[in-house]
């Protein structure tokens, strides 16, 4: 599904330019507003198809999730962290 | 004669194992100079590990820079809890319109969970655009 999330990183060194997403594929970066428009996998993010707060923008990519409560960003995140283990309290990616 | 053991063969083979195709990578318009900008980003999740199959790194310029700098499209491994590695790059510092760089490979390497991998570039000039592309394909198979 299509997400636009807030990018987080300096670009200096190794801390490149991102969303803080632990899975996506870049459609369109817009660095001077600080987001992106990324795709992540269906399967692995079921929560925010189905969020009573989700909002979506039309796009020429599909419709891109665009807004998401915290109720919904707590759910997304403790699934990130149930995902990915290893990585525990890591990703929180955010919807801008 | 025993060539493979009873344990070996009750194993399926990794491409049996709740196999998933994973499929990612970009291709921008002709971007701005930039600092370095991940265009995918693949962790392995836990319980699961990742066969990698190919990678391309590519950028061509698209319109001239005053003065060009470093233009660099790259892969980058980062084992769970080490520091990031550059797999493969292709690096220019020229100015000509349509000047160009890339590379395609096939590589055998198997990620564990948490391990990630990640494609990105940076474009150092001042002025001008470039077209970058990144992409891996690879196996994501149960541990």
């Amino acid at each position: 599904m299509l997400v636009r999330v807030k990018l987080t990183g300096s670009g200096v060194g190794r801390d490149a330019l991102r969303p803080n997403l632990p899975t996506y594929s870049d459609v369109l970066h817009l660095h001077t507003q600080g987001f992106a428009y990324v795709l992540i996998p269906d399967d692995t993010h079921p929560e925010l198809h189905k969020h009573a707060s989700a909002k979506f923008e039309q796009t020429g990519h599909g419709d891109a999730l665009i807004a998401l409560d915290e109720a919904g960003h707590s759910a997304w995140h403790a699934h990130l962290d149930k995902m990915y283990q290893e990585h525990k309290g890591k990703f929180r990616p955010e919807i801008a | 004669m025993r060539i493979t053991s009873t344990g070996a063969a009750a194993r399926p083979e990794y491409y049996d194992r709740n196999p998933t195709q994973v499929d990612l990578g970009s291709t921008t318009g002709s971007v701005a100079p930039h600092i370095l900008t991940f265009r995918y980003n693949y962790t392995v999740p836990t319980g699961r590990k990742f066969l990698l199959g190919m990678w391309r790194v590519y950028w061509q310029r698209i319109t001239a820079a005053a003065p060009v700098g470093r233009t660099d499209s790259d892969v980058q491994i980062t084992p769970n809890g080490g520091s990031a590695i550059v797999n493969v790059d292709v690096i220019g510092l020229t100015n000509g319109v349509g000047d160009h760089d890339g590379a395609t490979g096939g590589q055998a390497t198997v990620l564990l969970a948490g391990d990630n991998i990640a494609g990105g570039d940076i474009d150092g000039s001042t002025g001008g655009g470039v077209v970058f592309t990144e992409a891996i394909q690879g196996t994501e198979f149960d541990a």
